[in-house]
């Protein structure tokens, strides 16, 4: 198991002006770690931030799209993963952040958990690759490789909480940030 | 022209590129026509809300879409246009059958249909319904306005009107 926040920060050396949708616990965590105009945040009810992923990789082709997805969230709707695996963006790169549990509705676990394989799921619909991490050496070792390569792929990263971050939903969802974002894509 | 094809000539002028679609039987030829577009990107999802989020991630992209449905659909993802597009303020053009109405005789479609205009009217998602071929000019301004109104904006395709195209 990584720590989130390490994890993250990693990630973040190898995407550092890439367009980033994030959600919940992880969107947190991603704002403190790379602040920037391309971090869309401003997700609404769980399972879709695949889907503003997939729209924003069709609208902007030429930059990579990169999805920091939750479990549960993933869980409230796997058809993304076939309509992904469908339309096949190059530009697409798919990270579920595992760790078993809805962490910010109380820390239930989620159905499935520890069984379930979101990157088979990913393979079975149609993902161009997909990895497992839960070793932060060959993260760091390996990743940036994976994103080397053309979408869509997926990730899923098992995780464990690390330092936490202020879960301040004001800032996350912020309208500045939301027309900030939408300026810096249209440059 | 049939129906489908005044209203997809309608959408081209609106400029728009990419549609995100899961059919029911009335608004189904339209999305054959609008896939068979090579200027307009189709993407077919397995569940409603999906469109909204794509159609949201496009317009946040500058591109310009629609999403297409049926009013059972329509039903299944309010959550989603609650909670993304009314919450933040990002409009979505959602093209949808009517169904439910006195001209849909389907038994299945009933409830729901008769739910659909006050379930708008409580949530504040404005809409017009298309009754006859002449309204399917109004597509343009109705785009436009659902810029302005920056929330989920219904355009209805009702029996009478797809009839009218028979």
């Amino acid at each position: 198991m990584m720590k989130r926040d390490e994890c993250l920060q990693i990630l973040a050396r190898h995407a550092p002006d890439d367009i980033v949708v994030s959600v919940f616990s992880a969107a947190f965590d991603w704002v403190k770690i790379r602040p920037h105009a391309l971090n869309f945040t401003h997700v609404g009810a769980m399972g879709l931030a695949a889907s503003y992923g997939l729209g924003l990789a069709l609208g902007r082709p030429n930059r990579k799209v990169l999805v920091l997805d939750g479990d549960g969230s993933l869980l409230m709707s796997l058809n993304t993963l076939v309509t992904i695996g469908s339309v096949a963006p190059r530009n697409f790169y798919h990270f579920v952040c595992k760790n078993g549990t809805y962490e910010v509705n109380g820390g239930h676990p989620i159905p499935g958990a520890g069984i379930v394989d979101f990157a088979a799921h990913a393979r079975a619909a149609g993902y161009r690759n997909t990895y497992v991490f839960d070793d932060l050496a060959q993260f760091e070792n390996e990743i940036g490789a994976v994103l080397e390569q053309e979408g869509p792929i997926f990730v899923t990263l098992k995780l464990v909480p690390g330092a936490e971050a202020e879960h301040d939903y004001a800032k996350l969802y912020a309208e500045e940030n939301r027309l900030a974002f939408k300026r810096a894509l249209a440059e | 022209m049939d129906i489908p094809e005044l209203i997809h000539a309608e959408l081209t002028k609106c400029g728009v590129t990419l549609a995100a679609s899961l059919p029911d039987d009335w608004v189904s030829p339209l999305i054959r026509r609008l896939a068979a577009d090579p200027k307009i990107k189709h993407v077919p999802v397995g569940r409603e809300a999906e469109t909204i989020a794509i159609c949201t991630g496009a317009f946040l992209a500058g591109v310009k879409s629609v999403a297409v449905m049926g009013t059972t659909g329509l039903h299944s993802c309010i959550g989603e246009m609650m909670t993304i597009n009314l919450r933040h303020g990002i409009p979505v053009l959602v093209i949808c059958s009517l169904r439910g109405t006195p001209e849909d005789h389907q038994v299945y479609q009933e409830q729901q249909g008769r739910r659909t205009i006050p379930m708008l009217q409580a949530y504040d998602m404005p809409y017009v319904a298309l009754e006859k071929p002449e309204d399917i000019q109004r597509i343009p301004e109705i785009y436009t306005h659902s810029r302005l109104q920056k929330r989920p904006y219904l355009l209805f395709l009702t029996r009478r009107l797809l009839r009218a195209g028979k």
